[in-house]
Formats: C-alpha cells, sequence, structure tokens
C-alpha cells in the first residue's frame, strides 16, 4: 500500500454503498453507523448539506468523510469512514457518567476513604463529537487511519466557527461476542430488563438522551458494583484501541468521562490544544512538482505531513513527506488534483510525529 | 413472674440490667434521660426481683447528631418502552431530630413464659407513655423506637456487609465497644451522603432492609400494639427498623388524666395504671383495679400502699383499654 494513493475527502451519495459495506463489518462499537440503508443514505444526504451550506453552524450538522485508496488491486475502493457531530447531543442533552472521587472522613475513628463515584451529568453536551470510525482491518497498519482520523481536525482547524471550541469522542466499551457487557449488567440492566444489543437497537439512530433520563440521577458508588464492572469503568473494547490510540496522542484526556451504557471511555479537549489543531499550518502552494513520488519507502523530502486544501464544499486531504516548516509547499500533480488546488492558492498542513508514520 | 410496678433505676439495679443487655448498664447520663425499670409484686422486706428496663430520651440527636437510613422509593418509568421500575432508595439523613426516643429495652427471657415477657413490656411501654403525658411538656411531638435487624449467629449483619463495610473497612462491633452509641455518629461520615438505590446491594442486604432481629418480635407486636409504626426509616448498621408516632395521636398519651386516689372497700373492676409521685421526685407506676368516679379514682388499701401514697393524692392515670391484669 503506497500512502500516496490515500485520499481523504468529504463523503457524498457516491459512498453509500461502501457505508453499507462497513455498517455491516463492523458489528461493535459503531452506534453512529446502523446497518441500516434508509438511515444511511439520510446521514449522507444530511452530511452532504452540512459540507455544502456555508451558514452559521446550527449543531445540527453531521460531516461524514471517507479515506479511498486509489492505488486499491481492484481500482479505487473506499477503506475507512469517520465523521464529526457540530454539537453533541444536538436538541437535546449529550449524558455521560462524569468520574469523580470523594473522601469521607472521621477524625473520631482515625480513618479516611477515598471513594470513586460516578455523576450522570451533561457536560459534554455541545461539544463537537467525533464519530463514525472505521478502517478495514487490512489498513490498520498503515497510514490510512492516521489521515482518516485527523484529517477531521484539519477541517475542524480550518473551518473553526462551524464547531465548539470543545471536542469529545466515544469509545466501545468492554463486551463479548454475545453481547454480554459488565457495566451494563451492574448498571443499567437494574432500570431497563434488557440486553445490551437489545438497548442498543432501541437508541439506534435516535438521541440517548431518551434512554438516559431512565437511569439513576444521583451518583452511583463505584464500590457496591460487582468487581466485573468496576475493573469495566473506562476500560475500552479492543476494536477501539487504534482510534483511542490516535486520539491520545492528539491530546485528548480520558480520565473524566465514561460511557453511560457500557462503561468505555469518553475523551474531552479543548480543539486548539489538539496537535494536530495546534501544530497545523497554512501553506501556500508553489509550483507543481516535476517527480511523482513513489513508494512508501522512497527517502522523501521531510516527515509524513497531512495536507488538506481550504474548501469546504470539496474538502480533500493527502499524504505526502514536506518540509517541516515554511509557508511554502510543493506538491506533486496528483496532490494537486486530488485536493483541487492550484498553485497559489493555500493549503493546511500538519505533520505526523515520526513515531506515528 | 409478672411485672407489676415500673419506677427509675438505682445503681443497685445495674447488675440486672447488664445481664439482659450484655452491656454495662449505666445510670442516665444525660439530664434528659430516664432509665425505667419494671419489677415483679413481691413481699416489701425481699429484694424486688427485676424483669425489664426501657430508656426513656427527650430528644434524640441534639447533642450528638443521630442519623438513619430513609427508605425512599423511585419509580423509572417509560410507556413507550413499557418499562415501569420501582426503585428503593437508601438517604442517609437526620430525619428524627429531636423526636423523643423509647431506646434500650431490654428484658429477662430466661426461664420467662413468652406471655410474661410480653406483659412486662407492655408494662414498660405503657408506664414510659405514662411519664411522657405526665410530663408532656418534656417531650417532643414525635417518639420513636429502634428495633434491632437481622444478624447472623457471630453478630455480622448482612445489610452491613452489603453496604457500610465498603465505607467503613473497621470491625463495626469493636467501633461499637470502643466509642458507644456514638459510633454511628461517626461513622456516619464516611456513608454515603447520596441517594443508594439499594438495587445496586446484594439481595441479603435488601432482604434485611426494615427486618426484625428474631429476638426483638416480641418487642415489635408490644410497640406496634402501643401505635407505634415503620414509617420508612431504619439504622444505618443493621437496617433495624424505626418505629415512630405522633406523641398525641397515641391512646396511652391521650387518655391519661389527673386524678385523686380514694380508698375504697373493694377492688375496682377497671384495670388501671397509675403514676404517683412521691416525695423528691420519685415516682413509680403500677398497674391496678380501681373505680372511676368524675375525677376521684377509688382503689383499695393495698393498691394504696403499692403506690406509696396517702388517700387524697393527686395521681396521672388511665385505664388500660382491652387489658386485663
Amino acid at each position: 500500500m503506497n500512502p500516496h494513493h490515500l485520499h481523504f475527502r468529504a463523503a457524498g451519495p457516491q459512498d453509500l454503498a461502501a457505508f453499507e459495506r462497513i455498517a455491516a463489518a463492523s458489528a461493535t462499537g459503531i452506534t453512529t453507523l446502523p446497518a441500516d440503508s434508509a438511515a444511511l443514505r439520510d446521514k449522507l444526504e444530511r452530511s452532504a448539506q452540512a459540507f455544502a451550506s456555508s451558514d452559521d453552524s446550527s449543531g445540527e450538522e453531521i460531516y461524514l468523510f471517507v479515506v479511498e485508496d486509489l492505488g486499491a488491486p481492484d481500482g479505487p475502493r473506499v477503506v475507512g469512514t469517520s465523521g464529526i457531530a457540530a454539537s453533541a447531543g444536538f436538541a437535546d442533552r449529550f449524558y455521560s457518567y462524569r468520574n469523580e472521587m470523594v473522601v469521607h472522613a472521621s477524625r473520631e475513628l482515625a480513618t479516611s476513604n477515598r471513594i470513586h463515584t460516578l455523576h450522570l451529568c451533561h457536560d459534554l453536551t455541545g461539544h463537537t463529537l467525533l464519530t463514525s470510525f472505521y478502517i478495514e482491518p487490512a489498513y490498520e497498519h498503515t497510514l490510512a487511519p492516521q489521515l482518516l482520523s485527523r484529517g477531521r481536525l484539519l477541517f475542524i482547524a480550518e473551518f473553526p466557527k462551524s464547531f465548539s471550541d470543545r471536542i469529545a469522542a466515544e469509545s466501545p466499551g468492554l463486551s463479548d461476542d454475545s453481547g454480554r457487557c459488565p457495566f451494563w449488567d451492574a448498571v443499567g440492566r437494574r432500570f431497563f430488563d434488557m440486553d445490551y444489543p437489545q438497548v442498543e437497537r432501541l437508541t439506534g439512530g435516535r438521541n440517548k438522551a431518551f434512554i438516559a433520563e431512565l437511569m439513576p440521577q444521583s451518583p452511583i458508588y463505584v464500590p457496591l458494583l460487582p468487581e466485573d464492572a468496576q475493573w469495566a469503568i473506562g476500560q475500552l473494547h479492543p476494536v477501539g484501541e487504534l482510534p483511542f490510540a490516535i486520539l491520545l496522542d492528539e491530546g485528548f484526556d480520558t480520565e473524566t468521562y465514561v460511557d453511560i451504557f457500557d462503561g468505555g471511555p469518553t475523551v474531552d479537549g479543548r480543539v486548539a490544544m489538539l496537535k494536530s489543531v495546534a501544530g497545523s499550518r497554512r501553506c501556500v502552494l508553489g509550483d507543481v512538482l516535476a517527480d511523482i513520488p513513489g513508494d512508501t519507502d522512497a527517502a522523501g523530502d521531510g516527515p509524513w505531513h497531512l495536507i488538506s486544501n481550504t474548501t469546504r464544499q470539496n474538502f480533500s486531504a493527502v499524504l505526502r513527506r514536506a518540509a517541516p516548516e515554511g509557508e511554502r509547499m510543493t506538491l506533486d500533480a496528483p496532490a494537486l488534483d486530488r485536493l483541487a488546488a492550484q498553485p497559489g492558492q493555500a493549503v493546511r498542513a500538519a505533520s505526523l510525529d515520526e513515531a506515528v508514520a | 413472674m409478672k411485672a407489676a410496678l415500673v419506677r427509675p433505676a438505682t445503681p443497685a439495679d445495674l447488675a440486672a440490667v447488664s445481664t439482659w443487655t450484655g452491656q454495662t448498664g449505666t445510670l442516665p447520663a444525660a439530664a434528659d434521660e430516664t432509665l425505667l425499670v419494671a419489677q415483679a409484686a413481691g413481699p416489701d422486706d425481699e429484694p424486688a426481683v427485676l424483669l425489664g428496663a426501657l430508656r426513656l430520651r427527650q430528644a434524640v440527636g441534639m447533642a450528638l447528631p443521630r442519623v438513619w437510613y430513609h427508605v425512599g422509593c423511585t419509580v423509572h418509568a417509560a410507556s413507550e418502552l413499557g418499562l415501569f421500575h420501582r426503585q428503593r432508595t437508601l438517604m442517609l439523613g437526620h430525619d428524627h431530630t429531636g423526636a423523643s426516643e423509647l431506646a434500650d429495652i431490654a428484658w429477662a427471657r430466661q426461664d420467662t413464659a413468652l406471655s410474661d415477657q410480653a406483659t412486662t413490656l407492655q408494662l414498660l411501654v405503657q408506664a414510659a407513655l405514662l411519664v411522657i403525658a405526665s410530663h408532656r411538656a418534656q417531650y417532643a411531638e414525635r417518639l420513636i423506637t429502634e428495633l434491632p435487624g437481622p444478624r447472623d449467629s457471630a453478630g455480622q449483619s448482612p445489610f452491613w456487609q452489603g453496604l457500610g463495610r465498603h465505607f467503613f473497612s473497621g470491625d463495626p462491633q469493636a467501633a461499637a465497644h470502643a466509642h458507644g452509641p456514638a459510633w454511628r455518629t461517626h461513622v456516619s461520615a464516611l456513608l454515603p451522603r447520596q441517594p443508594v438505590y439499594t438495587s445496586f446491594l446484594p439481595a441479603s442486604a435488601q432482604a434485611a432492609i426494615a427486618q426484625v432481629h428474631p429476638d426483638a418480635l416480641l418487642l415489635r407486636e408490644v410497640l406496634e400494639q402501643a401505635g407505634l409504626r415503620y414509617s420508612h426509616h431504619v439504622n444505618v448498621e443493621d437496617a433495624g427498623p424505626v418505629l415512630e408516632a405522633s406523641t398525641d395521636d397515641l391512646e396511652s398519651v391521650r387518655r391519661v388524666r389527673r386524678w385523686t386516689v380514694a380508698e375504697a372497700a373493694q377492688e375496682g373492676t377497671t384495670v388501671f395504671l397509675v403514676l404517683a409521685e412521691g416525695p423528691g421526685g420519685a415516682w413509680r407506676v403500677v398497674r391496678l383495679r380501681a373505680h372511676a368516679q368524675g375525677s376521684t379514682l377509688a382503689v383499695s388499701a393495698e393498691a394504696l400502699h403499692a403506690l406509696g401514697v396517702a388517700a387524697g393524692a393527686l395521681v396521672w392515670a388511665a385505664a388500660l383499654g382491652g387489658e386485663t391484669g
């Protein structure tokens, strides 16, 4: 796989088949991509409208992206998806459990006790939410997931007015193949006689606030939960490890919030502090490079960079090796073609760590 | 052996009291407490046989805060999902602060018929209510009694095992021994301040809530006969129920009146509980048969002797409805 062939771009109605394929493949984890053609078509239409509109953000917008491998053996193929919801819990509340420690102390009994509690909260309501991440297993160990996850941050950096200055992302919590979820069994199930997958189906496409209102409103004293449920708090389902690692590298914080259903970690942060946002810069395109870049191993000219165009409707990004500094950037003809950009126009660039690349 | 008399305890009584409670009996330390003892009828020149004791408190939790869990209910319902869940909650609080209390009720059980135990308990409880009625202004609007909850043979409470232990890892019995009744106040600083859904507790702990230790079932029955009721509070240690009442709603308080005693040739036909005051604030409560006429209570010479007063003395008394001596 040659990273030069990867193309990150705004998804459109033409990607429905790819989204259907991915929704079916991702049995666990992406509740924002239901395996339901009508719902997916609706989401793609909403996304296309959001990209097309330069109106002030209402918060309702969702943005879906794909990474396409233009060099795939059988022709161009969408190999991953990612998304952004402009405002978490739009028009309703976005529920999370917030980890809090309380210390109870008695001088007379000469003892104090640090107790982990979970508080149902709306803290993340209105945060921008990263959603819908999926990468085909064959591409997990390439640069594709980096482009897929961080490319959307360049979009946010370019169009900050469409988003909150705070951002969050949910990750799937622990559950087994039969859908048994220790956190749900210890908490949610006491309030709904339902298995976790059943609840996910119920909430599929709907705002989770509907269910959250039925959860206990007072804090949960974690020591009262069974051990496997205690252990599951903030634990990640293995399918979420790759996107989670990218978010942590970006600087998201994972200490504060967990999902109210499965106890999976919900990361949060300030947009301006994220590595790909803070480290991104605008450059002006120089003359077209004569050379067409070769394969991965080719000694390039500097570290790998995410390079995006600055247009809303046809937002695109590619991976190229480039000089780490400087306000000028020269790109090869295929890159300019994918970015639909001309010499003299602006692009946004952010470098990838060597460790990541 | 049947109880015949209730009076304030003296230091000489404490040894007997401590054999029932398993603890060292202490005379009231606080000014607002009275320790009542019930004793059997017997010749004056023989030492009294004690049958039971009760500590009457004017107001609880005014110096040392007292805590209880309020057992509440919250409903989680969603008609569109066909869900209706009733959840019990426990909320730590000081709800009964200021109430009067019938506390530390202890009585002789060994070699004592259950019916005789019941008589002793009835006499103790009725006498306490008579004391309250005769000094009504000193006692509160509400009256409570704590009953012990279930424990295993080692003294472990399933409720504590399911809840308290997660918040205080020490041994509650050792702490209770070291700190006395104040230990519950101390431990309350460690207990959950937010409502706890009981469904998070093990089944054994849930089942123990508001249950009475088998040893206290008779006492519960006697207190309920007197008009006290469980109304959704339990103690924080073993979840034994708090029985409570509005003091003035209790028949045994409401019916108490001031009478003048007179000597009659014959014993009356109605059973009365009579509180007679002697010199220096001494008092005793005697169950006797009397004949009531106007505001005069005619009793036998023997009864006058038992009361320790002369004809013409003022007493507090009420007829015991439905009971026979």
